[in-house]
């Protein structure tokens, strides 16, 4: 069963040792899901299938929890995700201008390099505006470091 | 432990566990609800139970509320009153009030409350969320998120009850839908469940919307005539239409709630155009189709054919009432002594089959009755199907009670083309097929909604049916009532060839 998994062994385990912690299996859906997440950026219905097939998890169950948190991507997001900070602070620092550049940016890269996505409060209003790309923060965003902080991202890109 | 409470200062006495809701509804107390159900757990999501208890600074949810002793709660006061209306416009947020084209309009919980509990001024101005419509989610299943108000007894049903776990809420806040995993369709026998439970227009039955509003049914309290379980149902009809609708479940010990979706199909066959209206006797010419006869003829000629004929045999389904076998087989067995009676049942049933739930596969609801009134008889017989024997036997005269649902036999065909086949048949049915054979004489019989009588189901139960409405001919009786035809007819020719 091992070598046929959607999972590798390291996640596999993560998900058993989830599994037998919990009174239910239903309230492993949420540490599982958090793995899984946290592993590939996303997750895919294939996925969730595997964990039904797999685990004995019912997809529906999943699913109903997936959907519940729009922290959960069920598509494969671009190499680099852009979550801006859309809440008032970051507002009055211009967020709206610096999101609709950011976007102007990824629309001229290549599909699946860059993608925006405005986002409630990230907590951090001292540092107003804020971005995260992908798990890395960005504090005090203007106009002028904006490209800079992005090009150095895409050149890793084209590096690799 | 018993336990005295007062509702709307009325004392009651309730037993150590039962919830308000419980206790209300088993003295006719009004708490409008949605999502407590008697066959499903506590949910406590609709917040509409709302009761106020003496001492309790907060209205309490009184499906979720155990009874204690000395509990003083009112369903009636001001501030329940507030809180039905509140939670009401809170429902009918995002409800599309679509009233006019629904066809759950006339027997749903929204519209019902909003006529005694609404607001009536709604103060929501936002615009309504729009959601997916029409979804083909399963068998007789249409599904209409728009409508849903989230009550989750769809969802505690498929969990519960079926234990398929085919449905759950997705999403979240204004945006959650009810929905089957990437709208896969639901494919059990008891989904039309589903539309019943349903106390919106979520869930409507494809085979019954858009057919009649429900104002313009009436119900009959009967019994599913689909197997040797024996549901209790309420028949859906229109008395002046002599048209039948839908049948639902009603609660009873042996059903629960619930019932199977291959029961609810049971009405199809009661209606005009699947019916034999009248008494046919076989054309000059035996490969011509049978001509309509005069009951009075037909039954005088059988009334002959008895005298004539040296063996005769009966040919008995189990899907017709105790007393109707009891009249049969006095006249038959009794006066006639005739003893050759055999079962007609399907050939490839499986008596032993049952899904766990309520169906059974001995799809006929009177097996246990029909072999109790043949013991009565001295006949003693095993459940099984004779129709090879009888079809092998030498017999000049045999007496056919075709099963009432032709479908619930799987090779009816080859049955009734076999049995034409036969010298001299008289076959008793309902079903207008049988008109696509020949036989000697066909009678034609009423059904189950056009009768009262007695089924016993597989465990003995005796199970009560109530006529709906008067046949849907003049020309059609009961099995009773041609018995009694029959054995006057005989008994004249008797007392003619008596004086003679």
């Amino acid at each position: 069963m091992a070598s046929s998994s959607t999972f590798d062994v390291a996640l596999q385990a993560k998900i058993k040792h989830h599994l037998e912690r919990f009174e239910t299996r239903r309230s492993a859906i949420l540490p599982i899901l958090n793995d899984i997440h946290q592993q590939y950026g996303f997750v895919s219905p294939a996925q969730v299938q595997a964990l039904e097939d797999e685990f004995d998890l019912p997809r529906l169950q999943v699913q109903e929890v997936i959907s519940f948190y729009s922290r959960y991507r069920q598509q494969q997001p671009s190499r680099y995700h852009v979550q801006f900070c859309d809440n008032i602070v970051c507002r009055m620092f211009a967020s709206q201008q610096l999101i609709a550049k950011l976007k102007a940016k990824a629309a001229g890269c290549a599909a699946g390099t860059l993608s925006v996505e405005p986002v409630p409060c990230l907590g951090v209003c001292d540092g107003a505006p804020a971005m995260l790309v992908n798990d890395e923060r960005h504090l005090r965003v203007t106009c002028d470091n904006l490209d800079g902080i992005i090009d150095d991202y895409l050149q890793r890109a084209s590096d690799a | 432990m018993s336990i005295a409470i007062t509702i709307n200062e009325e004392e009651f006495t309730a037993e150590q566990g039962q919830t308000v809701m419980e206790l209300a509804q088993q003295h006719d107390i009004y708490i409008p609800h949605f999502c407590w159900h008697p066959g499903l757990s506590i949910a406590g999501v609709c917040r509409f139970c709302m009761v106020e208890v003496e001492g309790r600074p907060k209205l309490e949810i009184a499906c979720n509320l155990p009874v204690t002793a000395g509990m003083q709660v009112r369903t009636d006061s001001e501030p329940v009153q507030e809180a039905h209306k509140w939670a009401l416009e809170f429902h009918l947020i995002n409800h599309p009030l679509d009233c006019p084209i629904c066809d759950q309009a006339g027997e749903c919980g929204l519209q019902d409350y909003y006529m005694q509990v609404g607001k009536y001024q709604a103060q929501m101005t936002q615009a309504k969320v729009l959601k997916p419509k029409k979804l083909d989610v399963g068998v007789d299943l249409v599904l209409d998120t728009e409508r849903c108000i989230l009550c989750s007894r769809c969802v505690r049903f498929e969990d519960e009850v079926t234990k398929s776990g085919g449905l759950g809420i997705f999403d979240r806040g204004d945006r959650a839908i009810i929905g089957t995993y990437q709208n896969k369709r639901i494919e059990h026998n008891y989904t039309t469940n589903l539309v019943d439970i349903c106390p919106v227009g979520a869930f409507t039955s494809k085979d019954f919307r858009f057919k009649k509003r429900v104002w313009f049914t009436q119900e009959a309290q009967t019994v599913c005539p689909g197997c040797a379980t024996g549901c209790a149902i309420d028949l859906a009809f229109n008395a002046d239409l002599k048209r039948y609708y839908r049948i639902k479940p009603r609660f009873s010990e042996v059903n629960a709630h619930w019932m199977c979706n291959f029961g609810r199909g049971m009405y199809m066959h009661l209606n005009v155009e699947q019916r034999l209206l009248s008494a046919y006797s076989a054309a000059e010419d035996a490969h011509k189709p049978m001509l309509k006869t005069d009951t009075a003829h037909i039954v005088q000629a059988l009334a002959e054919q008895l005298q004539q004929a040296q063996q005769v045999a009966l040919l008995v389904t189990p899907q017709y009432t105790v007393e109707d076998y009891r009249a049969l087989l006095a006249f038959f067995v009794g006066k006639l002594g005739i003893r050759n009676v055999h079962q007609w049942r399907s050939r490839q049933e499986d008596t032993e089959k049952f899904d766990g739930v309520l169906w059974r596969g001995d799809q006929n609801p009177n097996s246990r009755g029909l072999l109790e009134v043949l013991a009565e008889f001295g006949i003693d017989k095993q459940q099984g199907n004779e129709f090879d024997t009888l079809a092998a036997g030498n017999y000049d005269l045999v007496i056919a009670l075709a099963p009432q649902v032709l479908a619930t036999f799987a090779d009816i065909e080859t049955d009734l083309q076999k049995l034409q086949e036969l010298p001299w048949v008289s076959l008793w049915a309902s079903a207008k097929q049988v008109l696509d054979y020949r036989y000697q004489q066909v009678l034609a019989l009423t059904c189950f909604a056009e009768q009262r009588g007695t089924y016993r189901n597989y465990a003995g139960v005796e199970r009560q049916l109530h006529a709906a409405t008067s046949p849907v001919s003049a020309e059609i009786m009961s099995i009773t009532a041609l018995v009694e035809k029959l054995a006057a007819c005989c008994k004249a020719q008797e007392d003619e060839h008596g004086s003679s």
